[in-house]
């Protein structure tokens, strides 16, 4: 059994504690001791994370064509769960020492590819280095040779050849010239995060005892016609469910194995503790606060095994896990400093966590892997439901300065003042985190969003941010794509050249004529909207064929069975099974489209500075020999400066996408509405690449502006207020299903308890305005460029990029570039 | 409103989101002109009473746009200088905007009391959240008296917020008086104990400013006196004591030290002006406040 990044004997010496033996009775490390290595162990994971490049483990594809090959006579559903159970299997275990076990691949850092989503990137680039945000992806050639065998069986069985097929047999098209075109992006090829999970009930209930009432129900079920695809689902629950109660028990044993051989009486202790929790969870209720966290940790080990991608949220974890740890106190003379000890544990493991899909994937996410903990909120009954326990994750977060998971505080009003100065506390480490979410909206908004789907309002109180700022019912809604992502600069784009994309010479709109025949602002904007209907139409067609595809090739029942509803219903999640879905595409450039259309209005038809022939040619021209017009561009009027004109401008395009959204299509879940994310997370890098200049003064190839409402980076002139003033009214953030701000702050800004009540000011006055998401990047525009140039002394510099926190030196250069640019605001001159 | 109650001043500046200028959050009104033309001043362009035009030279590239786009003819490129015609400028502001550079500014417009006071309402909301409301600063606030006496009574008694006052002190004190009903906190100046280096680095002694700071203790009013700290002038143990000695008689208690910074300075060339530096050195503000705390005042220090 190989050990990988395992440390010398010595260095797993319990730390001597004066006075204080490191065992208690029965040969168990006392909790002070066992805190002291949960310490020192997180603190060993997250340097060798500091430089540990993402490495492949082809060893999952393997048993995917064997199961494959054995059981092509089944239902998808448990074809799939099979697939999960042979993973979990076969799966070659380590333990390192972080007493905390368990780890999605058979390596540190290690990523799973994903084939039965897509396969053509893997055969696009597998013969070239590929490239993830870390730097290089580590790949031996025998596992190049596996992963380009199965992505060749995949190439015509995956769900993204399914939903290309089947789009072109009832639509006539594929989107691939409209993605090339950047235009939209796909959904079907990459796997997702699941928004979070019913973890509270499954750690409390136990899997045995969930395993009984699933058998309850399949035994009850009369075979039927209508309950036939119903008898699938549960037994491939409880397949999947049994797959991971026996690989708890693997681990149990391989922990039992290494105690057996150490030489070292500190850590056998600490091992055949260990072998004890796995042997008793996840599938019992847990007896203590460590066994509640490590159960946790095996359920979410299953859920990212099933499928690694972005937004798998703990969701209030401090809240969930709150009542283990008030009894460990009052029983077991249990500590903050011990519960801090095992949450920096967990911490490392999920920063541990990646994955890796191809250029595209890496670009638009730059890997954010939006494991987002949320604190404060309110509960059932409408009280603050914040918990000691949430306040333990801030002082944890606040010592190990973590880029995953991502801290989300669920602002309202009555927040505790403590409370809310620890958060500030964090904020002024120049983290990026937490971000800040308006409850009292959020809860709006899942009551707007649910109104058919017979939403209670206490269901709506257990409204939480679970992905990167997209926002649900804890435990009980799903996560899942409509389609990828969708670029409204583009749509400028295409106005001015009537439909035609000029970087790819593809006809990807709607021909709307010839624009220098527009005579009015009007004709400017119908045309713009045009585009976006068309764009519209291509996106929401085939994103009702993605999910379809979706639901027929890589169908979850682990994942299902952890969402609310999907036991009761006997369906899982592509099924129709869940009680709220957040079913969602994500809107990018809504600030780049609005700013181009002042612009235009500004300059050809107010002032009559230009006419829109000249415009045309500069823009044509990329600005190359038109400095003039290009200056005049630039100085237009601008979203984030509290101009009433340009504000109704904003909120005009985003009012009309919306609306143009709706009413190009019914929903794939029927009562369960589609809706429009209004975030970036690194897709306006990507698509920057990909779009021409734009009349707003942006040059081709730069990036677009990030988040959904924040200013184009250095446009915003008239301080903080005016932004926060333009940014609050944005969007319809209740409508909408999420909305995205950011802000960046030089330092001493936040300096002080005084600094730290204007912060709270701020918030609370956008709050107040209507703002329902902001998040701050804490850090001068001078260390970062001395990051810049100095990389490798600025390696743990964090910055807040769009709806995730990153290591800044680890960025693509135009990433970079667009952080330094944005507008650091300072109280004062 | 009729003119008569809505008189209008030059404004060069409104900050929002000021936080050192009084207390919590608040909005900043930088009225331009002032008597003073201290050598440290970090805003030169608030001293002239007029509209000016201001033109970082480092930043032009002679372009040429702003020659092209001036409807008056105002700009000529002479050598690698861009040249303006004073008498031709009509201070249209439209160089300014077209610059892609940002090498020009426009500082100081007309603005009525009651366009002021509507800028700065909209952010009332963060004025309650953090106690914070509006300050006025210059320039001199009080060059301006007839719009400065409006401004502050539309925003206090009108608007009920909080007011602070940033003044020199340097007017006589019946102007100063009439206005304190609508001012809830002063930040007054004391540069110098000694009036003949007053007078050296302000070009005005310090008779009149030292006798109204009197006054304002005299009668309990909320001061806070601010010292602009510069090395090798103002803090040497002599000013700073006989600075402790004077607050300490004078009834006045709070006192914040600002040490002095040069983030003004690239403002002068553009205005035409020479910045005569008196020093570079960073003053002993660590010293100056235990000098000052001494005398029993309630000392902070401005750290930006």
């Amino acid at each position: 059994m190989s050990v990988p990044n395992a440390l010398p004997s010595e260095a797993l010496l319990a730390p001597s504690i004066p006075g204080l033996s490191p065992f208690r009775e029965k040969g168990k490390l006392t909790n002070a001791a066992q805190s002291a290595r949960c310490s020192e162990a997180a603190s060993r994971a997250k340097e060798f994370l500091l430089d540990a490049p993402q490495k492949i483990d082809t060893e999952r594809l393997t048993h995917l064509l064997d199961v494959y090959r054995e059981y092509s006579q089944e239902p998808v559903i448990v074809l799939r769960a099979r697939v999960f159970e042979r993973v979990l299997q076969k799966k070659t275990l380590y333990i390192d020492d972080n007493p905390l076990v368990g780890t999605v691949t058979s390596k540190p850092a290690g990523v799973y590819p994903y084939p039965e989503w897509g396969a053509e990137w893997i055969l696009r680039e597998a013969d070239q280095p590929m490239v993830s945000h870390l730097g290089e992806v580590e790949l031996s050639d025998e596992e190049r040779a596996t992963l380009i065998e199965t992505a060749k069986y995949f190439q015509t069985r995956s769900a993204e050849a399914k939903a290309r097929e089947l789009s072109r047999e009832l639509h006539g098209f594929d989107p691939r010239d409209s993605v090339a075109a950047g235009l939209i992006t796909e959904t079907a090829p990459y796997t997702i995060g699941s928004g979070t999970l019913d973890y509270a009930t499954f750690i409390r209930r136990g899997l045995g005892d969930i395993i009984r009432e699933t058998e309850g129900r399949l035994k009850a079920l009369p075979l039927t016609q209508e309950n036939a695809s119903k008898v699938d689902f549960y037994r491939a629950v409880l397949i999947s469910l049994n797959a991971l109660i026996h690989l708890a028990h693997r681990y149990a044993e391989l922990a039992e194995q290494l105690a057996g051989v150490t030489g070292d009486a500190v850590r056998r202790a600490e091992l055949l503790e260990i072998a004890e929790v796995c042997r008793h969870v996840p599938e019992n209720p847990p007896r203590n606060f460590r066994e509640a966290i490590q159960s946790w940790w095996f359920l979410h080990l299953g859920n990212q095994i099933e499928q690694s991608g972005c937004g798998s949220s703990p969701g209030r974890i401090g809240q969930y896990l709150d009542p283990w740890f008030q009894a460990d106190k009052l029983q077991n003379g249990f500590t903050r400093e011990d519960a801090q000890a095992w949450f920096k544990c967990l911490f490392v493991k999920i920063l541990e966590y990646g994955y890796y899909q191809g250029l595209i994937s890496a670009r638009t996410n730059s890997g954010h892997t939006g494991h987002t903990i949320n604190l404060g909120g309110l509960n059932a009954a409408g009280q603050d439901a914040t918990t000691e326990l949430d306040s333990v994750l801030l002082d944890t977060q606040i010592e190990l300065q973590n880029i995953q998971p991502t801290i989300t505080i669920l602002y309202h009003d009555g927040l505790k003042e403590d409370f809310l100065l620890k958060a500030v506390e964090l904020e002024r480490t120049g983290l990026g985190q937490p971000q800040w979410m308006n409850t009292r909206l959020i809860i709006e908004r899942t009551l707007a969003r649910h109104a058919k789907n017979g939403i209670t309002i206490e269901d709506a109180r257990a409204s939480i941010n679970m992905s990167c700022v997209g926002t649900g019912v804890e435990g009980r809604t799903a996560f899942v794509h409509e389609g990828g992502t969708f670029n409204l600069a583009k749509c400028i784009e295409l106005a001015l050249h009537d439909g035609v994309d000029p970087g790819t010479g593809l006809v990807v709109g709607a021909r709307t004529g010839d624009p220098r025949a527009f005579k009015s602002f009007e004709d400017v904007y119908d045309a713009w909207l045009r585009q976006v209907e068309h764009l519209f139409k291509v996106q929401r067609a085939f994103g009702s064929v993605s999910t379809k595809a979706l639901g027929e090739t890589i169908a979850p029942a682990f994942r299902s069975a952890l969402y609310g509803g999907c036991l009761e219903r006997g369906k899982h999640v592509f099924d129709g099974g869940v009680d709220y879905y957040l079913y969602f595409v994500i809107s990018n450039a809504g600030v780049d489209a609005a700013n181009s259309l002042a612009a235009i209005r500004h300059l050809v038809f107010e002032t009559g500075r230009l006419t829109l022939g000249e415009l045309l040619d500069a823009v044509d021209a990329n600005f190359e020999g038109h400095d003039r017009i290009r200056t005049l561009c630039l100085n237009a009027p601008k979203h984030g400066n509290g101009d009433p004109e340009i504000d109704a401008l904003v909120r005009r395009v985003y009012d009309d996408a919306f609306k143009t959204f709706h009413a190009a299509g019914y929903s794939y879940f029927g009562d369960h509405i589609a809706n429009i994310e209004a975030y970036s997370l690194s897709i306006h890098n990507y698509y920057g690449l990909k779009t021409g200049a734009l009349p707003s003064g942006r040059q081709k190839g730069r990036p677009l502006t990030d988040g959904s409402v924040s200013a184009t980076p250095g446009t915003d002139k008239k301080g903080p207020l005016a932004l926060i003033q333009s940014a609050a009214q944005a969007v319809d953030a209740v409508k909408y299903g999420s909305n995205h701000f950011n802000m960046k702050f030089h330092p001493t800004a936040l300096a002080g308890i005084g600094g730290a009540r204007k912060l709270l000011s701020l918030i609370k006055t956008y709050m107040d305005a209507g703002g329902s998401h902001i998040q701050f990047n804490v850090v001068t525009s001078e260390t970062l460029r001395k990051a810049q140039a100095n990389p490798d002394a600025y390696k743990g510099l964090t910055v807040r990029v769009a709806g995730f926190s990153a290591y800044f030196t680890r960025l693509h250069k135009g990433v970079q570039d667009e952080i330094i640019e944005r507008t650091e605001l300072t109280f004062d001159c | 409103m009729k003119p008569a109650d809505n008189p209008s001043g030059i404004v060069f500046d409104i900050q929002h989101f000021s936080v050192h200028d009084g207390p919590g959050v608040r909005s900043t009104v930088f009225l331009k002109g002032c008597p003073l033309t201290c050598r440290w001043c970090s805003n030169p362009e608030s001293q002239r009473h007029q509209p000016e035009l201001l033109h970082f030279g480092e930043l032009c590239t002679l372009c040429g746009i702003c020659v092209e786009e001036c409807p008056n003819d105002a700009l000529a490129i002479a050598g690698d200088e861009l040249r303006r015609d004073e008498a031709a400028c009509k201070l249209c502001g439209l160089c300014v905007s077209v610059c892609p550079q940002d090498a020009r500014q426009l500082s100081g417009h007309r603005m009525t009391v009651e366009e002021v006071s509507t800028e700065v309402r909209q952010h009332w909301r963060i004025f309650m959240q953090s106690g914070g409301g509006v300050t006025l600063s210059g320039g001199e606030v009080l060059a301006q008296p007839a719009f400065a006496g409006a401004l502050l009574s539309a925003l206090h008694d009108d608007l009920g917020f909080h007011t602070c006052v940033d003044t020199t002190g340097f007017l006589p004190w019946e102007n100063f008086e009439r206005l304190l009903p609508a001012i809830d906190l002063i930040l007054l100046d004391l540069k110098h104990m000694d009036d003949a280096r007053h007078r050296e680095a302000t070009g005005i002694g310090n008779a009149r400013i030292l006798e109204n700071a009197r006054r304002l203790g005299e009668r309990g009013f909320p001061v806070i006196v601010r010292l602009p700290l510069i090395s090798a002038y103002n803090d040497t143990d002599e000013n700073l004591h006989a600075l402790g000695a004077f607050m300490k008689k004078a009834n006045l208690g709070m006192l914040e030290i600002l040490p002095y910074h040069e983030f003004g300075v690239s403002k002068y060339s553009a205005l035409g002006k020479t910045y005569t530096v008196l020093s570079r050195k960073v003053p002993r503000s660590d010293t100056a406040a235990d000098i000052l705390g001494s005398y029993g005042l309630d000392v902070t220090v401005a750290r930006r």
